[in-house]
C-alpha cells in the first residue's frame, strides 16, 4: 500500500465517515428498528478510527500484533449487534460497505494512474474482506457456545436420578440414548449409589424407542458395575422391539433382573428390602425366627424323605 | 480386624502386587486362626484397581470359600467398578455390598442360612 493512500484516508477521515454513514443509510444497511442513527455513526466512527490507526504502508497482515485491537473491536461490535437482533449478513455488510466509500475517495487521487488504483484497491479489498469475515467467525462462535451450553443442560436434565423409596433409586430414561448419554447415565447412577448408599437401582427404559448394541452393552455394564459396588439393578420397561434387538444382537443379559413395568420393578425392590429388614428383626429378637425357619426346612426335608 | 465370627479387612490405599499376595496369605492364616465364617473386604478407600488386584480379590473369595467362609466386598468406588467391568472382570461369584453395615447383614444372612442347612442335614440324619 502506498503512503499516499494511508495519508489520504487519515486526512479525510471525517469526510469518509460521513460518506460511509450516508451510503449505509441509503443502502438500507441500517436497521432503524434496532438502532438509531447516532448508534450507527458511533460504531462507524469507532471502526474507522481503529482502521486508520492500523493502516500503514507495508503492513496488512491481519494476524500481526497491530491488528489485535481492531479485531477485538469487531468482535465487540458483532456481539452487540447480535444481541440487538442483527443478522450475520447485516453485520458483515456493515464492514464490507466501507469498500465502496474508500473506492470513491481513492479514485480522486489515483484518477490518472489506473494501474496503481487497481493495486491499491486490491490491497484494501483484501484487508477489509479479512476484517469482515471476523464478524462471521464471531457470530458462529457465539452460536456454537450457545449450542454447547444447551446440549450440556439437556444432558443434565435428561438423566434424572430419583430417590423412589428409602433404599431405592429410580432412573427413568426417555428418548434416544447414544453412547455419550449412556456413559453419562452410567457415571451418574454409580455416583448416586455411592453417595446415597442405596442398594437397589431401577432403570426404566419404557420411554426409549430404539437401542443400539453399544448402548445395550453400556446399560448391562452399568448393571454389572452396580453389582460390584453392592447394589442390585433392575431393568424395567423393555419394549418388544428392544427385546428383539437384544435377542438378535445376541447380548447376554446375564444375571440382570428384568421386569415388565416400573410398578412391578418397585414391587420387587420393596420385596428385596423387606426380606433384608425381616432378617434384621429376626436377628435382634434372638434366633427364634431363624429356628422356626430352620424347623420348617427340617419338616420340609423330612416330608420329602418320606 | 476380628468382629465376632467375621473378619473385617480394610484396604487403605493402592495395593501393589507384592502387597496383594501378602494380603492373600495373611487372610488365609487369620481365617484358620480364628475360624471365621465371613470376610468383609472394605475397599472404599481404594481409588484405582488393576487386573491383578481383581484376580487377588477373586482368589481371596475362592480360598475363603474352601475354608468355609463367605467373602463380601464392600464400598467399591464407581471408577473401580467401571474399570473392573471394562476389564471383563465381572466377578460373578463374589458377594458385594454398599457399605460395611449392609455387608455385615449380608454375611449374617449367609451364615445363618448355612447353619439352617446344617441343621436340616442334621434333621435328615435324625429321620433316617
Amino acid at each position: 500500500m502506498k503512503n499516499d493512500t494511508v495519508e489520504l484516508i487519515a486526512e479525510k477521515e471525517e469526510e469518509i465517515l460521513n460518506h460511509w454513514v450516508e451510503a449505509q443509510l441509503n443502502g438500507n444497511l441500517h436497521r432503524e428498528d434496532l438502532a438509531d442513527k447516532a448508534d450507527l455513526l458511533r460504531e462507524s466512527n469507532l471502526f474507522l478510527e481503529e482502521f486508520t490507526k492500523v493502516l500503514s504502508p507495508g503492513n496488512f497482515d491481519v494476524t500481526s500484533e497491530e491488528f489485535i485491537p481492531i479485531k477485538k473491536m469487531i468482535v465487540e461490535i458483532t456481539q452487540k449487534r447480535t444481541l440487538l437482533g442483527y443478522t450475520a449478513k447485516e453485520t458483515a455488510l456493515f464492514i464490507f460497505s466501507l469498500k465502496n466509500t474508500l473506492m470513491f475517495f481513492l479514485k480522486s487521487i489515483y484518477d490518472k494512474k489506473p494501474t496503481l488504483l487497481l493495486t491499491e484497491l486490491r490491497t484494501l479489498n483484501e484487508l477489509i474482506d479479512e476484517l469482515g469475515t471476523i464478524t462471521f467467525d464471531t457470530f458462529i462462535a457465539d452460536r456454537e457456545e450457545i449450542i454447547r451450553r444447551q446440549r450440556k443442560e439437556l444432558l443434565e436434565a435428561s438423566t434424572p436420578i430419583i430417590k423412589l423409596w428409602d433404599g431405592i433409586l429410580g432412573v427413568p430414561i426417555i428418548g434416544t440414548v447414544d453412547s455419550q448419554r449412556s456413559q453419562q447415565i452410567m457415571d451418574k447412577l454409580l455416583n448416586a449409589i455411592n453417595d446415597t448408599g442405596f442398594s437397589i437401582a431401577i432403570i426404566d427404559i419404557s420411554g426409549v424407542s430404539t437401542l443400539d448394541t453399544l448402548t445395550a452393552q453400556h446399560i448391562l455394564k452399568t448393571s454389572a458395575a452396580a453389582r460390584l459396588m453392592g447394589a442390585t439393578c433392575i431393568i424395567s420397561g423393555i419394549s418388544p422391539s428392544i427385546a428383539q434387538t437384544i435377542i438378535s444382537l445376541d447380548i447376554d443379559l446375564g444375571v440382570t433382573k428384568t421386569k415388565g413395568t416400573m410398578s412391578e420393578a418397585i414391587q420387587m425392590a420393596l420385596q428385596i428390602i423387606n426380606n433384608k429388614k425381616e432378617h434384621k428383626l429376626g436377628l435382634k429378637h434372638g434366633q427364634d425366627s431363624d429356628i422356626e425357619a430352620g424347623k420348617s426346612i427340617v419338616n420340609h426335608h423330612s416330608k420329602r424323605n418320606l | 480386624m476380628k468382629l465376632g465370627n467375621l473378619l473385617l479387612i480394610t484396604i487403605q490405599s493402592e495395593i501393589y502386587d507384592s502387597l496383594g499376595i501378602k494380603l492373600l496369605n495373611d487372610i488365609a492364616e487369620t481365617l484358620e486362626k480364628h475360624n471365621s465364617k465371613g470376610i468383609l473386604l472394605d475397599i472404599s478407600s481404594v481409588p484405582i484397581i488393576d487386573s491383578f488386584m481383581g484376580r487377588i480379590i477373586n482368589n481371596i473369595a475362592s480360598i475363603s470359600r474352601l475354608m468355609d467362609a463367605h467373602t463380601v466386598v464392600v464400598g467399591m468406588q464407581p471408577a473401580v467398578a467401571i474399570t473392573l467391568v471394562e476389564l471383563g472382570l465381572e466377578m460373578p461369584n463374589i458377594l458385594t455390598a454398599i457399605n460395611v453395615e449392609q455387608g455385615i447383614e449380608l454375611l449374617n444372612k449367609k451364615i445363618t442360612k448355612m447353619n439352617r442347612i446344617d441343621e436340616a442335614d442334621q434333621g435328615e440324619k435324625d429321620t433316617d
